[in-house]
């Protein structure tokens, strides 16, 4: 199991993974578990994964960015059970010869990880109750969708 | 027999796995619909699940051979 894990994610060592010496461009995404969702206070994310499944899910999907990009790196890790605020639950790193490649990778693999790979959000909040996460917790209506809004 | 995985929300109404009877030529849309029928509160959210089978997501035309393990895949809310 190489992109699902249950420790906490080492930001820092896996942004240093990424370096390369043909690479002058490293793009990580750290998305991180927030206080507050939809004007209620979250105490921390229980994340469940179908762990094979996720792990060939986000393999396949850093394949295709390999293949659509010039990459030197390109790494996804997901973390599963109780992630705490300010926590990283999943970070993607991509390293290439310029930015734009590396951007654009980084926003593909994270896009695709949200919408295809099977791992699922468990949010305590505050209040004592709690939700499972729904279809697309996306704030804004503005951004691409892989799926349609009902 | 069939053994049916279930994650996150619907753990709420089939626990995390049940088994249910084979029956022969069933489509994964077919099975999904039977599986609704066990309880009703879930038809809904069963209709925008995928359906994976040996590690695979499979398509709704597919059918479902004896004696598999199949694993009903809400959408995702990872990230």
């Amino acid at each position: 199991m190489q992109h699902i894990t249950q420790q906490e994610i080492n930001v820092c060592a896996e942004y240093n993974k990424a370096k390369h010496p043909e690479s002058g461009a490293i793009v990580m995404f750290s998305g991180d578990v927030r206080n507050h969702n939809k004007g209620q206070k979250v105490k921390y994310i229980d994340y469940e994964a179908y762990d094979a499944l996720a792990d060939k899910t986000i393999a396949k999907i850093l394949t295709e960015a390999k293949e659509k990009w010039d990459l030197q790196y390109a790494e996804c890790i997901h973390r599963i059970g109780k992630v705490g605020i300010c926590e990283t639950a999943v970070v993607v790193l991509v390293s290439s010869v310029h930015r734009k490649e590396a951007y654009d990778a980084n926003r593909f693999i994270i896009d695709q990880v949200k919408a295809l790979a099977p791992i699922w959000k468990h949010e305590f909040f505050e209040d004592g109750t709690s939700k499972w996460g729904a279809n697309c917790d996306c704030a804004s209506e503005d951004h691409e969708h892989l799926h349609h809004h009902h | 027999m069939i053994k049916v995985h279930f994650f996150a929300a619907l753990k709420q109404y089939f626990t995390d796995s049940i088994s249910v009877e084979f029956i022969e030529n069933e489509t994964v849309t077919d099975f999904i619909q039977r599986l609704a029928q066990f309880y009703p509160d879930a038809a809904e959210p069963l209709t925008k699940c995928r359906v994976a089978i040996n590690e695979e997501f499979v398509s709704f035309s597919d059918t479902i051979q004896s004696q598999t393990e199949v694993y009903v895949i809400p959408p995702s809310s990872g990230g």
